[in-house]
């Protein structure tokens, strides 16, 4: 890791990784395996997705419905955990950084804006 | 054509009152698109409601409006399956892309491959994949167009693609994304609304109960029971699985929906526009099944595909049955059902045609060509002149293929994205030792690999596909995704494990995963308001 980053911000982010490896791959694969198991079933198991259920609701068509309130469920758990787990750190992490930067040089107002020092180097059109 | 003459009329109307909004939206928007943010990316101002309706827009193209419901129509349950594909994609689009791709983007997703790696071979040959992708999906939509314009509006198909290429030029190049970004929003309300409507209309048909409607699609549509069950359709398991894994990891790698997510002022709304996208993407996906079994009940197999035989007439024939058939009422429904279907292919095409000139201007003109040394007005005049040829491209290609096949066009490009662009990503942003051979033989062995089975498969030679009709193809797969996405992710572990070490990549990758976790450093809006 570079020397710009100091050791507090550089625990910050190790955990911030840590902690969406831990939520977002579980997740992820729970989702994709979910998905894939349905394809299966209606390829593999054609008897048992034929059998009626409600009215003219057949098994297949259940599964069908699964597959997107699992989809509308991942949405909202996802973006209710972001927002409670990962925004807060990652708004800390940067108002550190910001902290040192306004440290090191005393002109704050370029210093504030994020990007000047990483910016890709051989970009040279500006925005606007 | 399957209207009346006075119905046509009518459709035409619509049409031209729908082409003449979007010239004005168009018009509005030129004078807010300043700059090079401002053209590629709408200044990052856009919100997230905003944009979640126009990746909305950018999803449903041709094929998921006309394609699912008349699949669903023709076919039954199996029509059912392009929709969860389609609708489970979202999942890897917020999980793995939206936020990331936001902190590290500026205009392309070329930029996250650049950020830590050796520059101009990597950008040369994404930015070439990425083109290659856009022209298949672009090439669907302009088949699309001919069958669907000549079906329902009665305008000659040569006459439609060419006119289609030329709204989609003017959009992007005096419009740019803000142009581009409005049509989007536009089309889906427009969309939206209609699917809205026949579903009420639909419902109350069957006393708003659906197993009814159900069962009358299944007795009409002479499969019984079956037409319920998966089977009609797909009879070859494997190909069904990789037609199932091109659909879900593919739209986390089109070029054009991840650009959008740059679109916005920062992750959060990034995350926030891909749950709106889940929301009412996935609503919509479930109408148009229902409008699909609605169709095979009311309009009826037989009529369907003696309109055209793939079954893209399904929805306009049960919005015009709706209305009342032959009357006014249902010569009215019919016509704004075929504009909103027109509307549909015209945005995504101009959603496309912006992606294709980021990826000419913004990565193989500004940074491969010109090093670097270019400056906004003139990345902004390639652009535009890039939008031109691509668009001519797209018409002489579209004219010369009009017998392809749209679904498989479209499937193929997901299967491409899924194959070449999606692997990079993820080794980018999560793999410290990644360097630039793997991210080149990652794209080029998952775009081979995809582009070759698919080329080899049946849907090209043999006795259904468009050549050689004499001889056996030499693959049973119509889909290539399931070996392409494997070979995609093999080539790049591979081509990174058998090369040496990169040092600049795993210095900077400590670097991009704070930008990537943080949005420190990442692009900011255009603050100032027009």
């Amino acid at each position: 890791m570079s020397a710009v980053l100091a050791d507090v911000v550089r625990r910050d982010l190790e955990e911030l990784a840590r902690r969406r490896r831990r939520f977002v791959v579980p997740l992820l694969l729970g989702a994709l395996s979910a998905y894939a198991l349905v394809l299966l079933a209606f390829a593999y198991w054609p008897a048992l997705v034929r059998q009626h259920v409600i009215g003219a609701f057949n098994v297949a068509y259940l599964l069908a419905v699964s597959q997107f309130l699992m989809t509308f469920l991942v949405g909202v758990v996802y973006s209710r955990w972001a927002a409670r787990v990962c925004d807060p750190l990652a708004a800390r992490i940067r108002a550190e950084l910001d902290a040192r930067a306004t440290e090191a040089a005393p002109s704050p107002v370029t210093d504030r804006r994020p990007g000047r020092l990483e910016r890709d180097r051989s970009v040279v059109a500006q925005e606007a | 054509m399957i209207a009346s003459d006075a119905g046509r009329t009518l459709s035409v109307a619509v049409f031209i009152a729908l082409v003449a909004a979007s010239l004005a939206i168009t018009f509005v928007a030129s004078r807010r698109a300043r700059g090079a943010s401002g053209f590629f990316v709408a200044g990052r101002r856009i919100s997230a409601r905003q944009n979640g309706l126009a990746i909305v827009g950018d999803l449903f193209s041709a094929a998921a409006f006309l394609g699912i419901s008349g699949m669903v129509a023709l076919n039954g349950f199996d029509g059912v399956m392009y929709s969860i594909g389609f609708l489970v994609a979202l999942i890897t689009v917020l999980l793995v892309v939206a936020e990331p791709l936001r902190n590290l983007g500026r205009y392309t997703l070329t930029d996250v491959m650049a950020y830590r790696l050796d520059r101009p071979r990597v950008r040369a040959v994404a930015a070439v994949a990425s083109v290659v992708i856009i022209l298949f999906y672009l090439l669907a939509q302009m088949v699309g167009v001919g069958v669907i314009t000549s079906l329902l509006l009665g305008i000659d198909q040569t006459l439609a693609i060419a006119l289609v290429g030329v709204l989609m030029m003017v959009y992007v190049t005096f419009g740019g994304m803000v142009a581009t970004t409005y049509v989007q929003l536009f089309k889906a309300l427009l969309l939206i609304g209609a699917t809205v409507v026949l579903t009420v209309l639909l419902l109350g048909r069957f006393g708003f109960n659906y197993s009814h409607l159900l069962d009358r699609a299944a007795a009409r549509s002479g499969n019984g029971d079956a037409f319920l069950a998966p089977g009609l359709k797909f009879t070859n398991h494997v190909d069904l699985l990789s037609l199932g894994l091109g659909l879900v990891l593919g739209t986390a790698g089109l070029p054009h929906i991840m650009m959008r997510f740059y679109t916005v002022p920062d992750a959060q709304t990034a995350r926030r526009s891909a749950v709106w996208v889940m929301g009412i993407h996935g609503s919509c996906l479930f109408l148009m099944t229902l409008l699909g079994f609605g169709a095979a009940a009311l309009v009826g197999p037989h009529a369907i595909e003696a309109a055209n035989e793939a079954g893209n007439s399904a929805a306009p024939l049960l919005a015009q049955v709706l209305g009342g058939g032959a009357t006014f009422g249902g010569q009215v429904l019919f016509a704004l059902v075929s504009a909103v279907a027109f509307a549909t292919i015209l945005a995504v095409v101009a959603g496309l045609a912006i992606g294709a000139s980021a990826n000419i201007s913004h990565d193989l003109y500004t940074h491969v060509l010109r090093r670097g040394k270019v400056n906004e007005r003139r990345e902004v005049q390639v652009a535009k002149v890039a939008s031109l040829a691509v668009g001519l491209i797209a018409i002489v290609l579209a004219l010369a293929a009009k017998s392809l096949n749209v679904a498989f066009l479209v499937g193929l490009a997901f299967a491409m994205a899924a194959s070449a662009n999606l692997p990079v990503l993820i080794y980018s942003l999560h793999w410290r030792r990644f360097n630039t051979a793997g991210a080149v033989s990652a794209v080029v062995v998952g775009l081979i690999t995809a582009v070759g089975l698919a080329v080899v498969g049946p849907s090209v030679i043999g006795e259904d596909g468009i050549m050689l009709h004499g001889i056996e193809p030499l693959t049973t797969l119509s889909n290539p995704g399931i070996v392409s996405v494997p070979a995609g992710f093999l080539a790049g572990w591979l081509g990174t494990m058998l090369t040496a070490r990169e040092a600049r990549s795993e210095e900077r990758f400590d670097q991009l995963r704070l930008r990537a976790l943080t949005g420190h450093g990442a692009e900011r809006a255009i603050e100032v308001t027009p």
